[in-house]
C-alpha cells in the first residue's frame, strides 16, 4: 500500500515547496523559462493532435500547471475525448479512463476492498482513478451518487475507503467530458460537483481547414498514437510548485474579488461565483503568466481566463444546464468592472 | 390603467410658484424694475430648465430589460435596465418600473449609474408579466418640472407566484389518502402490509423512521429509506377547476388567495415525493400536466392568479388631480444643497436688512440663527432621526420670543405702508430662520428657498441704493447652485472609485459638460434681457418708501419760511456777503434760499443728495424765482398756506389745469444728504405724501416745516403736461396771443413774469428781437443756439463789476457764465419780447441706477433752469444748459433696453479694468490648470500618465461593450488596426512591450524604475499617438 498518512504527505509537501521554491528566489529567470518552454512544448504537442483548439489546449495546459481538473463540455464530435486523451498522453506518466454509465458505482472509480486469497482479509483494489491523468468521459451519464465519488478526489487528490485515506499520484488531473445538449438519461452536475472544476472550456466546431486536416488524417485521432510524451510527471510537478509561487499584487486580487462580488450581484444570477472559483482564476492566472515566462499575474490573465473559470459557477435563473448562460453574465461582469492599472 | 401625465411638478414648486406671483404683487405694488427683472430671470430659468430636461428625456432609450423569470409576490427582485446610451443617466433623471396594470410605480432609480440601472423590484400581484413599463422622468438643472416618457418593454415572462400560505387544496381522494398513510405511518396503512423491497431512494421529508435502510444509510452517510412498490396511486392531481370558486364577498386579505393555495399544495405534493399532475379541466389527454419542480409549481401558481382581478375600489377623483406629479421623489437632500440654500437665505435676509439699514448684530443674529438651522436640519434631516425634545423646545421657544418680539414691537403701527416697512420684514426675517429649521427635505428645502426669494423680491422693491445689482447676482448664484443641488441625487461613487485609470470618456464628457452649461446660461440670460426687452419700465408707485422724517430734522420756527441745511433762516432780501465759493454744506446751493445771487454759484462736490426713483428723468424742481433786479432773483413773498401730512393734495397754481393732456408721475424721493426745507418734486406736483407740515406757495414751490434730514422719504405724484416739440410750435407766439389777451385778472396775475429789471440794457432787447422767430418755441431754440455759439460755460466766471446789469454783462461782455447766468439771460430775452417766464432752481434728473430704477441726484446736479408760460399747457421748463427731454417725447423705455445700455455703458467705463480684470482671472485659471495637472502629475507618477495616454489610444480601438481593455488587449488591437501593416510583425513587437512594460510597472515586483526603458516606451507611444492622429 503506497498510501502516505495525511500528515506526513502535508509535511513532506510543505518542505518540497520550501526547498523548490517560487519564482521570487534567486535564477528565476532560468526557471522561468524553463515552465515557459515546458507550457509551449505541451500545448504544441496538443495541437499536433486538435486541429484549431489553440485556445482550448492552452487553457487545458493551464489547468494543469495549476493543478485544477478540466471539464470539457461541448456537442459530440467536436474533439472533446481527444483533448483529454491527448493531455493524457503528452504529460506522460499513468492514465486512466472512466466511462460514464447510469450503472457506474463509486466503488468503480475509486476502488474498492476485495477479500484477499486467503479469504480472511481484505485488500484494497485500487480504482482507475489511480493515475496522473484520469479522462471521465461523458461525465453527466454517471448517477449522482457516483459523481459524488469524486468529490472527495478532485478537491483533495485521495480516496477514503474504509478509513484509510489512499493518497493519488502526483501529478493529478481529471478531464471530465460531458454533453450539455444531450440531457435524456443524464444526470446535471450539482453545484458542488461543477465547483470542483477549476475551467470549463468549450473546444467548439473546427473551421472548414481544420476540418479537412481531421478528415484526411493530418490532425485527429490518428495522430494520438503517434503523439510521444513531451514531458515527465516529475517535471510537471516541479512546474506545479513554481507556478503556485507566482506573484499576484494585491490589486489584482482586489480586482478578482470585485468580479466576484459582481457575480454575485447581477440580477440574472441565482447563485454568485463561490470563493473556491476565486482561488481557482487566481492559480489559472498564474499559471498562463508561468506559462507565458512571467513571474507575475497581470489583469490580463484575469480577463482572459474569468469566463472559463467563473461561467460555470454562476448559477443563471433561467439557464438551461449549459454553461453559456453563466459565461454571459461573466462577461457582463467583466465588462463593467475597470481592471487595475498604473 | 393609470392615466398618463406626460408632465409633472416636484413637490415644493408649487412654493416657486406662489412665490413667483408674490414677486408679481410686489412688481405691481412698487413698479421697481428689479423686481421684475427677478421675475422674468425666474420664469426664463426655469423654461430653459424644462426644455433642457426634455431634451434630456428623448436621449434616454431603454435597450432592453434583464429579469429574473420567477419571482414571489413582494419579494424583492433584481432587474437590470440597459440604456441604450451610457452617459444619459445622470441626475436628475429617474427610471421608474412599473406592470402595464399598476397604478404605482415599482421601483424608482434617480440617475445611477451609467448604461444599466439595476432596481430591486417587489411585484404586488401574482401572474405572468411579460411586458414592463419604464417610465422615463426627466426633470432640467432646477429639478421642478419632470417630463415622462413610457415605454413598454417585452421581457422574458416573469411568472410572478402568490407568497406560499394557507390551506391546501383538496387533491385528489388517492393522494389524501396516500398523504395519511405517510403521515400516520406503515402500520395504520390498509392493504397488502408492506410492499416488496423495491430498492432504496433518498429520504424525503415526512418518509417514517421505521421506513430507514441503515446499512445503506450507514455506507451514504446521508439517511437512505427503503422504496417500496407501491400499489396505491401515487399521482397528486390537483384540479384547477376546484380553483374558480366565488371570491370571498367582503374580501377579507386574511383568505388566502387561490393561487397562493395551489402552489402550497404543489409544493406540498413534491416534498412528499408524488407525481404532482395538475389538470386543467378539459377532458382531453392534453389536460394533464406534470410538475417537476417548485419552479413549474410556481408557474403554475402564477397562470391560475393571472385571471383579471376583481375591480377594486376607484380611487376618488380629487386625489388624482391634487396629487403633485412627483410624490414620490426620495426626499433626502445632500449637505451640500442645504447649506447653499441657507447661503441664499442669508443673502436674502441680507437684502432686507441692508434696505431697513439695520445694524451689524442684526447680520450676526440672522447668520447665527441660519448656521443653526442648517446645521440641526442636516443633523436631524437624515430618515429616521429624530429630534430630541429639548431641542424642540428650544427652536420653538425662540421662534415664540422671536414672533411676541416682533409683536411688541409693532405695537402702535397704524397703516399698511408702515406695516410693510416696520413688522412685516422683521416678520420675514424671523420666518427665514425659523423655517430653515425645518428645511430637511425637498420640499421643505424648495419651500425655502421660495421664501428666500420672495424676501428678496421685497428687499429689491425697497432698495433703492445701487449695490442691488450685485446683491441679485449673488443671491440668484446660491440660488441656482441651491436649486441644482437639490434637484441632483447623491453623486455616482463610480466616478471615484474608477479612479485607478482615468477615464478619457469621462473627461470628454465633463468638457461636453461645461458647455452644454455654458451654453444654456447664455441662452437662458439671453431669453431674459429679450423678454425684459418687451417689458416697459413700470410706472407705478415708485416705492415701498413710507413717508418719514428723518431724525435729526430742524424745525423751522417761523412757518412758511426757508431754511437751509443747519436750520437757519433765509430771509427776503438777505443778499449774503456776495464772495462766492464753498459754501460749508452739501446742499447750500444759493438757489434754494430766497434770494439767489446769480454771480454765485459755489463748489458743490459729488456727493450724493437725493436717490429719486421715478421712471423717467425730470427737474427735480426746489424753487421758482419771479422778481429780478438785475442781479439778484427774488422768490414771491407769499407763503401759501401749510397743510398737514401724510397726505397732501397740493392746489392747483398758476398755469396748471390749463387743459392739456397731463399724466401721472410718480417720484419717490430719499434724502440721503442734509438739505433745506425745500420740498423737491417735478412739475406739477398734484399729490404729496409727506411726514409733517408742508406750505404750498402759489409759486408752485413747497415748503416743509422742518429741514429735509438725511433719511427722509416723501413720495410725489405729479401730474405732467405731455408736451413735444410740435405742441408747442402749435401754440404759436405767446408775446403776439398775450397781446390780444383781454382777461384783466391774468394779466394781472402774469405781470410780475414780464416784468424787467430797469438796468436791461437796450442791446440786450435788441438781441432778442432780432432773434425772435414765428413761434415761441422756435424763438428759445434760437436763443439758446446764439447763447450756445457766442458765450462758454464756466463755472469761474468772473464776477460782474457792482451795479452792472448781469446779463448784459453775460451776453456781451464776459461771455463766460454758468446756469445761472444763463437761464437769467434766457428769462430777460423772452420777457423783452412779451413772453411770461421765470427762473427755476432745483436739481438734474441725475444719474439712473438701471437696475433698481433710482436716479441719484448729486450735490453737483443742482442747477437753475427756466420756465416759459404757455397759453395752452402752462409753465414748461427750458434749459439751455442741460439736455433733459421733453415730457411728451420721452421714449417709453423697457428693462431690458436699459439693462443692455447698462452693461454697454459698464463695459465701456471700465474697459481697461474689464480687461485686467479678465486678464487675471485667465491667467487665475491658467494657474489653476497648471496646479492641477502638476497635482495630478504627481498623484499618477510619470508611469501613471503614460498608461493614461495608452489607455487614450486603446479607447479608439475599444468597443463600447467588450471585454475591458487591459494593456496586452489594447496592443493586440493596435498592432492589427495600425496603419503599418507592412511592417506589422516589427510594430506588433513594439506595441507589445509597452503593454508588458506598463504592466509591469504595478504588477512586477520586480519592477525598478529605469530612464532608459521610460525613454522607450514613451518614444513609442509618442510614435503611437501620431499615427492614430494620421
Amino acid at each position: 500500500m503506497d498510501t502516505l498518512p495525511p500528515p506526513l504527505a502535508a509535511a513532506s509537501l510543505r518542505s518540497a515547496g520550501a526547498s523548490n521554491g517560487g519564482p521570487r528566489t534567486r535564477g528565476a529567470p532560468d526557471k522561468s523559462a524553463e515552465v515557459a518552454a515546458l507550457g509551449a512544448r505541451l500545448v504544441g504537442a496538443l495541437d499536433s493532435v486538435l486541429a484549431g483548439k489553440q485556445a482550448t489546449t492552452e487553457i487545458a495546459v493551464e489547468t494543469l500547471f495549476a493543478g485544477g481538473h478540466l471539464l470539457i463540455e461541448d456537442v459530440p464530435g467536436v474533439g472533446k475525448t481527444l483533448l483529454a486523451q491527448s493531455l493524457a498522453r503528452a504529460v506522460g506518466g499513468t492514465f486512466g479512463r472512466i466511462q460514464g454509465t447510469s450503472d457506474l458505482l463509486p466503488g468503480d472509480i475509486t476502488g474498492s476492498l476485495f477479500p484477499t486469497a486467503d479469504g480472511h482479509a481484505m485488500a484494497f483494489r485500487r480504482g482507475p482513478v489511480f493515475a496522473n491523468v484520469v479522462v471521465f468521459d461523458e461525465l453527466n451519464r454517471a448517477t449522482p451518487r457516483t459523481q459524488s465519488a469524486l468529490l472527495e478526489v478532485a478537491e483533495e487528490s485521495t480516496v477514503t475507503i474504509d478509513g484509510v485515506s489512499h493518497r493519488l499520484p502526483a501529478p493529478f488531473m481529471l478531464v471530465a467530458t460531458q454533453n450539455p445538449i444531450e440531457i435524456a438519461g443524464t444526470y446535471g452536475l450539482g453545484e458542488g460537483a461543477l465547483d470542483r472544476f477549476a475551467a470549463v472550456v468549450a473546444p467548439g466546431r473546427a473551421t472548414a481547414e481544420h476540418e479537412l486536416d481531421v478528415l484526411t488524417g493530418r490532425r485527429g485521432r490518428a495522430m494520438l498514437s503517434a503523439l510521444e510524451p513531451v514531458t515527465s510527471p516529475e517535471e510537471i510537478e516541479r512546474a506545479v510548485r513554481w507556478v503556485a509561487g507566482v506573484h499576484v499584487t494585491d490589486d489584482v486580487a482586489a480586482y478578482v474579488v470585485a468580479l466576484l462580488a459582481a457575480t454575485r450581484d447581477h440580477p440574472r444570477v441565482r447563485l454568485g461565483a463561490s470563493t473556491r472559483g476565486g482561488v481557482a482564476l487566481i492559480g489559472l492566472a498564474r499559471a498562463r503568466a508561468a506559462r507565458r515566462g512571467r513571474t507575475y499575474v497581470v489583469p490580463d490573465d484575469v480577463v482572459a481566463l474569468a469566463g472559463p473559470v467563473l461561467g460555470h459557477r454562476v448559477l443563471v435563473r433561467d439557464g438551461t444546464g449549459a454553461t453559456t448562460a453563466g459565461r454571459e453574465v461573466v462577461a457582463e461582469c467583466l465588462a463593467a468592472s475597470p481592471p487595475p492599472a498604473v | 390603467m393609470e392615466r398618463r401625465r406626460p408632465i409633472g411638478f416636484s413637490p415644493g414648486s408649487a412654493a416657486f410658484a406662489a412665490a413667483w406671483v408674490v414677486g408679481l404683487g410686489i412688481a405691481r405694488l412698487t413698479g421697481s424694475p428689479a423686481v421684475v427683472l427677478l421675475l422674468v430671470a425666474a420664469a426664463a430659468t426655469f423654461a430653459g430648465s424644462a426644455i433642457g430636461a426634455w431634451f434630456r428625456l428623448r436621449r434616454v432609450v431603454v435597450d432592453r430589460i434583464v429579469a429574473p423569470t420567477v419571482a414571489t409576490v413582494g419579494e424583492d427582485v433584481p432587474v437590470s435596465i440597459i440604456l441604450s446610451d451610457r452617459d444619459v443617466v445622470a441626475a436628475p433623471v429617474a427610471l421608474t418600473i412599473s406592470t402595464p396594470h399598476g397604478a404605482a410605480p415599482l421601483a424608482r432609480v434617480d440617475g445611477a449609474g451609467a448604461g444599466a440601472v439595476t432596481a430591486s423590484i417587489a411585484f404586488p400581484a401574482a401572474g405572468v408579466v411579460d411586458e414592463l413599463v419604464v417610465g422615463v422622468e426627466s426633470a432640467g438643472a432646477a429639478g421642478l418640472l419632470w417630463w415622462r416618457g413610457r415605454a413598454r418593454i417585452a421581457v422574458e415572462p416573469i411568472h410572478v407566484a402568490p407568497v406560499a400560505a394557507g390551506g391546501l387544496l383538496p387533491v385528489e381522494a388517492s393522494a389524501r389518502r396516500d398523504l395519511d398513510r405517510l403521515d400516520r405511518g406503515h402500520a395504520a396503512r390498509r392493504g397488502p402490509t408492506l410492499g416488496d423491497l423495491d430498492g432504496i431512494r433518498q429520504w424525503r421529508d415526512g418518509d417514517p423512521d421505521h421506513a430507514v435502510h441503515w446499512p445503506s444509510t450507514m455506507r451514504a452517510g446521508e439517511l437512505i429509506v427503503r422504496d417500496r412498490s407501491v400499489t396505491t396511486d401515487r399521482r397528486w392531481i390537483v384540479r384547477l377547476d376546484r380553483l374558480r370558486r366565488r371570491p370571498s364577498a367582503d374580501g377579507a386579505p386574511a383568505q388566502p388567495s387561490p393561487a397562493a393555495r395551489l402552489r402550497q399544495t404543489l409544493e406540498e405534493g413534491l416534498r412528499r415525493g408524488h407525481d404532482v399532475i395538475v389538470d386543467d379541466g378539459s377532458s382531453d389527454a392534453g389536460g394533464r400536466h406534470v410538475v417537476r419542480s417548485a419552479d413549474d409549481a410556481a408557474r403554475w401558481s402564477a397562470l391560475c392568479a393571472e385571471a383579471p382581478p376583481p375591480p377594486g375600489p376607484r380611487p376618488a377623483l380629487h386625489r388624482r388631480t391634487l396629487r403633485l406629479g412627483h410624490g414620490d421623489e426620495p426626499q433626502t437632500v445632500s449637505a451640500r444643497a442645504r447649506w447653499l440654500t441657507a447661503g441664499a437665505a442669508f443673502a436674502a435676509i441680507g437684502m432686507l436688512t441692508g434696505a431697513l439699514t439695520a445694524a451689524m448684530t442684526s447680520y450676526a443674529l440672522a447668520a447665527a440663527g441660519i448656521v443653526a438651522g442648517v446645521l440641526v436640519s442636516v443633523r436631524y434631516g437624515a430618515a429616521g432621526r429624530v429630534r430630541p425634545v429639548w431641542l424642540r423646545v428650544v427652536i420653538g421657544g425662540a421662534a415664540l420670543t422671536a414672533l411676541v418680539l416682533i409683536a411688541a414691537d409693532a405695537q402702535g403701527v397704524d397703516g399698511l405702508l408702515r406695516a410693510l416697512r416696520g413688522p412685516l420684514p422683521d416678520l420675514l426675517i424671523a420666518l427665514v430662520v425659523i423655517h430653515g429649521f425645518e428645511a430637511t427635505d425637498r420640499r421643505t428645502v424648495r419651500v425655502h428657498l421660495a421664501i428666500s426669494s420672495v424676501v428678496v423680491a421685497y428687499a429689491t422693491g425697497l432698495r433703492i441704493d445701487d449695490r442691488v445689482a450685485w446683491w441679485l447676482v449673488a443671491w440668484g448664484a446660491l440660488v441656482v447652485a441651491a436649486t441644482r443641488a437639490t434637484a441632483g441625487t447623491a453623486r455616482r461613487s463610480a466616478d471615484r472609485a474608477g479612479g485607478a485609470r482615468t477615464r478619457p470618456s469621462a473627461v470628454a464628457a465633463g468638457r461636453w459638460k461645461a458647455a452644454r452649461l455654458t451654453a444654456s446660461s447664455a441662452a437662458v440670460a439671453a431669453a431674459t434681457v429679450a423678454v425684459l426687452g418687451l417689458v416697459p419700465i413700470p410706472d407705478g408707485p415708485a416705492n415701498l418708501g413710507l413717508p418719514a422724517l428723518a431724525d435729526d430734522a430742524l424745525a423751522v420756527d417761523s412757518p412758511g419760511a426757508l431754511a437751509g441745511p443747519d436750520g437757519s433762516i433765509s430771509r427776503p432780501g438777505d443778499r449774503g456777503d456776495g464772495t462766492r465759493g464753498a459754501l460749508g454744506q452739501v446742499g447750500g446751493y444759493p438757489g434754494f434760499s430766497e434770494t439767489l445771487d446769480t454771480s454765485i454759484r459755489g463748489d458743490l462736490g459729488d456727493e450724493v443728495v437725493l436717490r429719486v426713483k421715478a421712471p423717467e428723468p425730470a427737474f427735480w424742481r426746489g424753487q421758482t424765482f419771479s422778481d429780478f433786479d438785475g442781479r439778484f432773483w427774488t422768490v414771491s413773498p407769499d407763503r401759501g398756506r401749510p397743510q398737514a401730512g401724510p397726505t397732501i393734495e397740493v392746489p392747483p397754481t398758476l398755469g396748471d389745469d390749463m387743459g392739456a393732456p397731463t399724466s401721472r408721475f410718480v417720484q419717490t424721493f430719499h434724502v440721503e444728504a442734509d438739505l433745506p426745507n425745500v420740498v423737491f418734486a417735478a412739475s406739477r406736483p398734484a399729490v404729496l405724501m409727506f411726514e409733517g407740515t408742508v406750505h404750498t406757495r402759489p409759486d408752485g414751490a413747497l415748503r416743509a416745516g422742518s429741514t429735509l434730514g438725511a433719511g427722509s422719504v416723501y413720495t410725489v405724484v405729479s401730474r405732467r403736461v405731455e408736451v413735444t416739440a410740435d405742441s408747442l410750435r402749435a401754440q404759436g407766439d405767446v408775446g403776439e396771443w398775450f397781446a390780444q389777451f383781454d382777461d384783466p385778472q391774468s394779466i394781472a396775475a402774469l405781470a410780475p413774469y414780464l416784468a424787467l429789471p430797469a438796468s436791461t440794457t437796450e442791446r440786450t432787447v435788441a438781441l432778442a428781437g432780432r432773434l425772435r422767430a414765428a413761434t415761441t418755441y422756435d424763438t428759445i431754440l434760437a436763443y439758446e443756439g446764439w447763447l450756445a455759439a457766442n458765450t462758454v460755460y464756466d463755472i469761474d466766471a468772473p464776477v460782474p463789476a457792482d451795479g452792472t446789469d448781469a446779463v448784459d454783462d453775460y451776453l456781451f461782455t464776459a461771455r463766460r457764465g454758468f446756469c445761472e447766468q444763463i437761464a437769467s439771460s434766457l428769462v430777460v430775452m423772452l420777457r423783452s419780447q412779451g413772453v411770461p417766464a421765470r427762473l427755476a432752481s432745483g436739481y438734474l434728473p441725475g444719474e439712473r441706477d438701471r437696475v433698481s430704477g433710482v436716479w441719484q441726484v448729486r450735490a453737483r446736479d443742482a442747477h437753475a433752469w427756466v420756465e416759459v408760460w404757455f397759453p395752452g399747457s402752462g409753465w414748461q421748463p427750458f434749459d439751455p444748459t442741460a439736455e433733459v427731454p421733453l415730457s411728451g417725447d420721452v421714449e417709453q423705455g423697457t428693462i431690458g433696453g436699459d439693462l443692455v445700455a447698462a452693461a454697454i455703458s459698464t463695459i465701456a467705463g471700465r474697459l481697461a479694468e474689464g480687461a485686467v480684470a479678465g486678464a487675471a482671472l485667465l491667467v487665475g485659471y491658467a494657474l489653476l490648470r497648471q496646479a492641477l495637472t502638476i497635482r495630478r502629475r504627481r498623484a499618477r507618477g510619470r508611469w501613471g500618465l503614460l498608461q493614461d495616454r495608452f489607455t487614450t489610444l486603446g479607447s479608439a480601438v475599444g468597443e463600447p461593450a467588450g471585454p475591458p481593455l487591459t494593456n496586452p488587449l489594447i496592443a493586440r488591437r493596435l498592432a492589427l488596426a495600425g496603419p503599418g501593416r507592412d511592417g506589422g510583425g516589427q510594430r506588433g513587437d513594439d506595441v507589445a512591450f509597452v503593454a508588458t512594460a506598463l504592466d509591469r510597472v504595478r504588477f512586477d515586483p520586480a519592477w525598478t524604475d529605469d530612464d532608459a526603458e521610460y525613454g522607450i516606451v514613451r518614444d513609442e507611444i509618442v510614435r503611437l499617438e501620431r499615427s492614430a492622429r494620421a
